[in-house]
């Protein structure tokens, strides 16, 4: 059983096709990477795997550990262990950034029916991982993701991979706007979490975020379609020789 | 500094000049429906009224306060079943004034604020913050008024109104208005209510994170600041109490 | 034209006293019945040659005026007499003959306000001249070609008669208020303008362009009606003053906005500085449509002017943006009503003031989301400028809030000019006026660049006549 399987899917955002006909499969500890040139879809791919209401799915489906999340709320999709880092995390002023990683650490522990750590131990947790995400400032005046530099808007979604546990992360665009240092930091991160056996989907414009992870496969969307997949290697060829010449 | 609890049949309250004093006023103990506060000259002032589970139906409050004064006032509805609530602030020369409102009330418990500001005198400035929150089919009117008279020159003033409305029968009315006399003043003021557009509601979601939860946690967020900003133990205590017990 | 010896109005401007001079004297025409009753609604009907489902509307708005009391919200209309009011004198004779008998000091102003004088002809109602201008005729052609009715509305009572009653007073209801019943019952001319489905005009449609205009008279009605898919601009108004001796005006603007239509309705009012002019504006816009409201108010006594936007189909959208200036001895009551009935509903309030010389300018506005205006928006913008210490400015939003999920935003400020700019602006050599009317003219732009170009350009100059009386 693949941890995520999609079929033939075709999504419409206000009557217009994003993506068509899209295809892949992971399997538990891989790591896929999507690749494209801008508005190829990719982001799409993201948040239509995450459950963004914005997003019609018009035929195919998407299936998480052999069950169907084609029409799934977001919160749903959580709970069974998926998460998303957003390629632009919204800011939320007026609520405050501690206790809403609480929040939701709490509520999907309860719809894992896992006992949730008390706040001293969250906190404690907390402290670790901001730590070792070298989090700018103090973070616990803050509202959610308010005043947060992009690079910081980063590190936020990458505490909260790390407090919140899931199965499957995808990641989108997470090493765009990052300087040198951010994406060491970033990157790590993201390979702990796959050492660690666990799925992922990244997606990427670059190749720098692949250093850090071992792909298994390479998928390239040109206009809402898989142009081409591959291998590893294939991002390499992609670096050398640009989106363009790669159309079949 | 100094504390004064208000009590039953206190109806006329002064504090002398130079004074530094923490007032505490709660209406559910001290059933007072009528209370003058003249603030002398050159105070440090911190004045919390609260309102909160069985309470007076109708009280006003009547403020004066003096040139150089300062003057931190906290207003604090909770759960209660007073209706109507009239303060008047009348302001002299060089005052500075920091007000914060929070409101919770919830069931069909409705309320009416008439909140009003006068700028005597010149060179003043104020802050008037009103935050809260309406679950169930609660309701608000919120009447918070500005008046600068032609000697208040360089005032400064700004009023901020925030309303999360939770329940699907909750109602609210604000009205800040702002009647300017003078002409070398700043006045603003604001008013909005707390919602989340589609993409902040898709991140919390996508957090396991429904919109209800995100708009206690906002409700959350404002009585930390309100408590915060308090800064004194007994009136931090005794509000966290009602608060936590609310929600 | 002789006159008969009761028309004249000993030293009042002879351009509004009736010429009859083949209908016998009879108080109404000549002007000196004042008050309102059944028998002058009778009169009025009949002298327009109405069909009796008007009359009936007329007598039953009567009734609801005589019941109802002066409204209690808004400024001070005590200086009002409604018993002395002269409410109604046929609208033709209310023309000057010729460009001469328009007073002087009015033609000044069009003089310096830099109006051509064809446009100032028709302005100051001199009515016969227009009909030669290109523009409108090549207007006329355009309408006809889109099936677009733009007429009289007397001569539309009688040719579309259908239309008009199927709409007439639905949108505002005399119901609404005292004057709106007031209007509903000496209404008389004004202008029908109705805009065919899928007809997409873009041309501004202008008041003064009308088959017949007669000048803006106390009680005019303009119906507006614009069909499914369509869209038009309409101007009503012109900068510059209106003069006249009528005290009251109470007209009366009804648009209806279909589906997914969209409609801009322009109007920049000057009226004379002893009028009182309490008029009524109201757009009904149904799913998908938009209308937007763009205005400016000058001069006259006392205005109040709240127009008010009823959202009732989803997914509709008002825009109102709106520039009012006070100067001595007037007052701007003037605002914005947003009410918000359906999902998805959005409405956007930018609104700017200026007052000096003692006036005061006051916003009223109101914003209303019903429970079921799911996912309703709404911003306001609105920003007072007080020129001076003689002037006051007041803002008076009404917000309620009937739906917990939707998102509302108001803000407003007032302050004066600021001094560093004007300091800069002089060091480039303008004086204190020119300095303050250019800060003046960009503090308002942003409703000002939303007009077509002469109008745009009429009211900076507006502002520069205003801010030039200021300094000394």
């Amino acid at each position: 059983m693949h941890t995520l399987e999609i079929k033939n899917l075709r999504v419409k955002i206000e009557g217009k096709l994003v993506l068509d006909d899209v295809s892949l499969s992971i399997n538990k500890g891989e790591v896929v990477v999507i690749m494209g040139p801008n508005g190829s879809g990719k982001s799409t791919l993201a948040s239509t795997i995450m459950g963004h209401p914005l997003y019609e799915v018009e035929s195919g489906s998407i299936f998480y550990e052999g069950r169907d999340i084609t029409h799934s709320k977001p919160e749903e999709r959580a709970s069974l262990g998926i998460f998303m880092s957003f390629q632009a995390p919204p800011e939320v002023a007026g609520v405050d950034f501690y206790p809403f990683l609480f929040e939701a650490y709490k509520s999907l522990c309860i719809a894992r029916k896992i006992e949730p750590d008390d706040v001293f131990t969250f906190k404690q947790r907390l402290d670790e991982q901001s730590a070792k995400l070298q989090a700018d400032g103090d973070w616990s005046k803050r509202y959610l993701n308010n005043g947060f530099s992009g690079g910081e808007k980063k590190k936020s979604e990458m505490l909260q991979l790390a407090l919140l546990n899931p199965d499957f992360a995808i990641f989108d665009e997470i090493d765009s706007g990052l300087d040198v240092d951010a994406l060491n930091i970033v990157g790590r991160a993201i390979k702990e979490f796959s050492d660690s056996g666990k799925s992922a989907l990244v997606v990427t414009h670059y190749q720098r975020i692949l250093k850090f992870i071992k792909a298994s496969q390479v998928i390239v969307l040109v206009n809402g379609k898989i142009a081409v997949e591959g291998g590893p290697e294939l991002a390499n060829q992609l670096e050398d020789q640009g989106f363009n010449n790669i159309n079949r | 500094m100094a504390e004064i609890i208000v009590q039953a049949k206190t109806e006329q309250l002064t504090i002398s000049n130079g004074e530094t004093v923490f007032i505490f006023d709660n209406l559910a103990e001290n059933k007072v429906a009528k209370l003058k506060l003249d603030i002398g000259q050159d105070c440090r002032v911190k004045y919390l009224f609260l309102s909160a589970g069985e309470s007076l139906v109708e009280a006003e409050r009547d403020i004066t306060i003096g040139p150089r004064t300062v003057f931190e006032s906290y207003q604090a509805y909770l759960g209660t079943t007073n209706r109507l609530m009239n303060f008047h602030n009348h302001i002299n020369e060089q005052v500075n004034i920091n007000q914060r409102a929070i409101f919770f009330l919830k069931d069909k418990q409705s309320l009416r604020v008439n909140d009003i500001h006068t700028f005597l005198q010149p060179k003043s400035s104020g802050t008037f913050r009103a935050e809260g929150l309406l679950d169930d089919a609660a309701q608000i009117e919120y009447y918070s008024q500005v008046n600068i008279k032609p000697e208040a020159q360089l005032t400064d003033c700004r009023i901020d109104l925030k309303l999360n409305l939770l329940g699907k029968e909750a109602r609210g009315l604000m009205q800040p208005s702002l009647f300017i006399a003078a002409n070398q003043v700043q006045a603003g003021h604001g008013a909005s209510t707390f919602n989340l557009d589609q993409d902040q509601l898709f991140y919390f979601n996508a957090r396991g994170v429904t919109e209800i939860q995100a708009k206690m946690l906002a409700v959350k967020a404002a009585s930390d600041r309100f408590i915060k900003a308090i800064d004194h133990k007994l009136g931090q205590k005794t509000i966290r109490d009602i608060i936590d017990n609310i929600l | 034209m002789p006159m008969p010896p009761e028309a004249l109005n000993n030293g009042r401007s002879q351009t509004h006293e009736s010429m009859w001079n083949d209908y016998n004297a009879s108080g109404y025409m000549s002007g000196t019945r004042t008050g309102v009753d059944a028998d002058l609604v009778r009169f009025i009907s009949q002298e327009k040659n109405e069909p009796d489902w008007m009359l009936a509307t007329r007598l039953e708005a009567l009734k609801i005026y005589l019941s109802l009391p002066m409204p209690a919200w808004g400024p001070d209309l005590s200086g009002l007499q409604l018993d002395k009011i002269t409410y109604y004198a046929k609208a033709l004779d209310k023309q000057a003959e010729s460009w001469d008998d328009v007073p002087v000091d009015i033609r000044n102003t069009f003089d310096r306000l830099g109006i051509p004088k064809a446009e100032q002809e028709v302005l100051a109602g001199v009515g016969a001249q227009y009909e030669s201008t290109v523009i409108y005729h090549s207007l006329r052609e355009e309408c006809k070609a889109q099936g677009v009715i733009f007429e009289d509305f007397d001569i539309a009572v009688q040719e579309h008669g259908d239309l008009v009653k199927k709409y007439f007073m639905t949108g505002i209801s005399p119901h609404l208020h005292k004057f709106a019943a007031l209007h509903g019952a000496v209404f008389s001319g004004g202008t029908f303008l109705y805009i065919p489905r899928g007809a997409k005009v873009d041309m501004p449609l202008q008041a003064y362009f009308r088959m017949n205009a007669k000048g803006m008279g106390q009680f005019e009605h303009t119906l507006i009606i614009v069909e499914e898919d369509a869209q038009a601009h309409y101007i009503e108004g012109c900068s510059a003053p209106r003069y006249g001796a009528d005290s009251l005006h109470a007209g009366a603007v009804e648009i209806f906005v279909a589906k997914n239509s969209r409609f801009r309705y322009s109007s920049v009012e000057s009226w004379s500085k002893d009028a009182y002019n309490l008029n009524t504006k109201r757009a009904i816009v149904k799913e998908g449509g938009h209308i937007e409201w763009v205005g400016g108010n000058f001069g006259s006594n006392v205005t109040m002017l709240y127009p008010c936007s009823v959202l009732e189909g989803q997914g509709s959208k008002a825009d109102h943006l709106g520039v009012a200036f006070a100067g001595q001895g007037q007052i701007q009551d003037t605002g914005a009503k947003v009410i918000h009935l359906a999902p998805d509903t959005s409405s956007n309030i930018v609104m700017k003031s200026i007052s000096k010389e003692g006036g005061r300018s006051i916003y009223r506005g109101l914003v209303d989301i019903g429970p079921g205006a799911e996912r309703a928006a709404s911003n306001t913008q609105c920003d007072a400028l007080i020129l001076d210490e003689k002037s006051a400015s007041d803002t008076i939003p009404l917000i309620k809030v009937k739906n917990q999920s939707a998102t509302l935003a108001h803000e407003a400020t007032a302050g004066r000019l600021n001094e560093n700019d004007i300091f800069y602006l002089q060091s480039r050599g303008l004086s204190e006026a020119q300095a303050s009317a250019m800060i003046v003219n960009g503090f308002i732009e942003p409703i000002v660049k939303e007009l077509p170009m002469e109008y745009a350009v009429e009211m900076n100059r507006m502002i520069e006549l205003e801010m030039e009386g200021s300094v000394g």
